[in-house]
């Protein structure tokens, strides 16, 4: 019988209960650095508001962001994310000459965190070609106002590829192990 | 309703409307090409090797070299998990050295580096005014993209060579 936590999953749990108390620990550290500039009731870009990191937090957050504007803001940073990824990809095939270095270079993306970021760019994938059929079908056949029920549905198809194509890559590394 | 445009028709507008074109049909080839890539590097179908599979190519690799004891004491190489599908180079070698393969790949890879460089440089060129630094920085990843493509396309066309 193989053993149940070959390569630590119980670590990789606790990094990532780790990672959220993080996060939570930085955001009231910005909220109590960030205090001074706040000033009540007004709204952002007022004049009198001081200038501080807080009113340009508060600035950005206070526009409503609409789907035609998360798309765009998705589509950009998807793609860079994705341009990034392919020339690390590019030049991680050099190890395709030497049968040793290819398997080292594999087992490096076989550790679990990059399991996530496996099913990480699965989504981004995702997203960009449907949001980028959306706006070439949108170029060609449809009328603007079409536009918004259109990303919904790249957004809920996202979330189904996703999760489709993502479960046979984390299966082995999560669930397989918590199974009886 | 037409709009007139300051260089309407001239070489600035005409190179746009071809990056506009380029990105439309090398996105679409993209999303053909995509599919097909994931299916066969991602996914547990026979383009991998299953943990059997994989265990017996680690003892021939054992039986050919050494190294690869250090390798799997050091934890550079890894036995897979029950239920894993990983990449391995047989299986890798065995599908390149079909040419529809190599070709494949190659188109591939060419049509990722022109969609992902068009938009780069897009998206670049919208957070930059001067032009010499946007000429420069259009340069600069025209040189990145014909290195990467030359880098791509020797390592697919030398796989099987040998």
């Amino acid at each position: 019988m193989a053993p149940r936590f070959r390569h630590g999953q119980g670590f990789y749990y606790c990094l990532i209960a780790q990672s959220l108390r993080n996060g939570a620990i930085w955001m009231v550290f910005i909220h109590v650095l960030t205090y001074r500039g706040m000033t009540q009731n007004k709204l952002p870009g007022q004049s009198d508001t001081t200038p501080s990191f807080r009113t340009f937090l508060s600035t950005i957050f206070s526009y409503r962001v609409r789907s035609g504007m998360a798309a765009w803001i998705l589509h950009r940073v998807t793609g860079l994310s994705l341009v990034l990824y392919l020339a690390i990809h590019i030049m991680g095939l050099r190890s395709l000459g030497n049968p040793l270095a290819f398997e080292a270079y594999i087992t490096g993306y076989r550790n679990p965190l990059f399991k996530f970021a496996e099913v990480m760019l699965l989504g981004s994938v995702a997203f960009h070609a449907f949001n980028g059929l959306r706006i070439f079908a949108q170029d060609m056949y449809f009328r603007s106002e079409r536009q918004k029920p259109l990303f919904y549905a790249v957004l809920a198809l996202t979330i189904i590829v996703t999760i489709i194509g993502g479960l046979p890559i984390i299966f082995p590394y999560f669930i397989t192990p918590l199974l009886p | 309703m037409s709009q007139h445009y300051e260089n309407e028709g001239s070489a600035a507008s005409r190179s746009k409307a071809f990056v506009w074109l380029m990105q439309r049909v090398t996105g679409v080839g993209l999303v053909l090409f995509l599919v097909l890539h994931f299916w066969v590097q991602h996914m547990p179908t026979g383009f991998l090797a299953t943990a059997g599979e994989y265990s017996e190519i680690l003892k021939t690799l054992l039986e050919a070299s050494p190294e690869v004891v250090d390798a799997i004491a050091d934890g550079k190489i890894k036995e897979a998990l029950p239920g894993e599908h990983v990449i391995t180079y047989s299986k890798v070698l065995e599908r390149l050295r079909t040419p529809l393969w190599k070709i494949i790949d190659i188109l591939l890879l060419l049509f990722a580096l022109l969609h992902g460089m068009l938009g780069l440089m897009n998206v670049l060129g919208d957070y930059m005014k001067r032009v010499r630094l946007r000429k420069a920085v259009v340069f600069c990843c025209w040189a990145v993209t014909l290195f990467l493509a030359g880098q791509g396309i020797v390592v697919i066309m030398a796989v099987g060579m040998k």
